[in-house]
């Protein structure tokens, strides 16, 4: 491997993007060249600095600017021609309608996974208890005591 | 929204550079994408199409202003040696986000280059994402991220070695 080969795959090389082969003529090459070896120090501390945390945080009250502005523009792109309402209601409902949309999806899709995981959980435990009381002699159906005595208590 | 404009805003300030042009960016953000939110394919996490949307009106407004010309610093002027071009931060009235530090030389650095290349670099060193990921997200191919990435550091890398020769110097 040659050294302007080698300094055009090393960002790659920081990056992980280099095949298993790649990596290996490389690192075959840096080991025996002290400038492209330099050279990679030189990257992984750039990379390293742009990473670095930085502390932007938003003004305050810029949360409620950015809601208001998205909902007052979008107000304007949702009027329809043949609204049933009067042009002010019609306004504030689609806005109102499309907004809620969209923050319920971004908010549905966060409780999906959760939700799912909870109600696995829910029905093994069910499960569970039911085994177990068929396991126990005890009917279900028949009003007497579902679970064992020793459920729960260890 | 509420769940994201805290990362998006993070995204917005490396970008830009500036508090109120960050702020303004995530406005835009958002905005296009209540605009075109039926255009969204959920295949792509949600803060994927939310870069891509940001990306892109950050390189419009770059254009559209033209404050950022790009001036290859490969190139070396009539004299021989490479010129830069920086944007005109001091007059801004919120301009930059650190002041006198390693970082803001960093940042003034990534501000001087192609839009396009600081786009890439932030989305791989910032979010982390892999090459496969920007190209997804900036509308292009692996090909051409690696070149931006590669590029943009190159770059970055002659920037600082004004400012810090010793430790962005070429070893002898």
């Amino acid at each position: 491997m040659t050294c302007p080969t080698c300094k055009a795959w090393l960002s790659a090389y920081l990056d992980g993007e280099l095949s298993g082969q790649q990596m290996a003529a490389l690192r075959s090459h840096l080991g025996a060249c002290r400038t492209c070896s330099r050279e990679l120090d030189v990257l992984r501390s750039i990379k390293h600095a742009v990473g670095c945390e930085l502390d932007c945080d938003p003004a305050p009250g810029f949360e409620e600017r950015l809601v208001m502005h998205v909902m007052g523009s979008g107000a304007s792109s949702a009027v329809g021609k043949r609204s049933i309402f009067t042009p002010l209601a019609g306004w504030l409902t689609a806005t109102a309608v499309a907004a809620a949309v969209f923050v319920g999806i971004l908010t549905l899709r966060s409780a999906r996974l959760e939700h799912e995981h909870q109600t696995a959980s829910n029905s093994s435990s069910f499960e569970l208890a039911r085994d177990q009381a068929y396991v126990a002699g005890s009917e279900p159906m028949g009003g007497g005591a579902i679970l064992p005595a020793s459920y729960g208590r260890r | 929204m509420r769940s994201t404009y805290r990362q998006a805003y993070s995204f917005a300030s490396r970008l830009t550079g500036n508090q109120s042009e960050a702020e303004d960016l995530v406005q835009e953000t958002y905005l296009r994408a209540f605009k075109f939110f039926h255009r969204y394919d959920d295949g792509l996490p949600f803060i994927n199409w939310l870069y891509r949307i940001m990306g892109n009106a950050h390189i419009d407004g770059v254009r559209r202003r033209g404050r950022l010309k790009t001036t290859s610093i490969e190139q070396p002027s009539s004299q021989g040696t490479a010129t830069l071009e920086l944007p005109d931060t001091e007059s801004a009235a919120d301009r930059s986000l650190m002041e006198g530090t390693m970082t803001e030389t960093v940042q003034r650095g990534l501000h001087a280059m192609n839009a396009e290349f600081r786009t890439a670099i932030l989305l791989a060193d910032v979010e982390g994402m892999a090459y496969e990921e920007i190209a997804e997200v900036m509308g292009t191919s692996v090909g051409t991220v690696r070149s931006r990435i590669h590029r943009g550091r190159r770059q970055l890398r002659t920037f600082l070695l004004k400012h810090y020769p010793k430790q962005y110097g070429e070893a002898n």
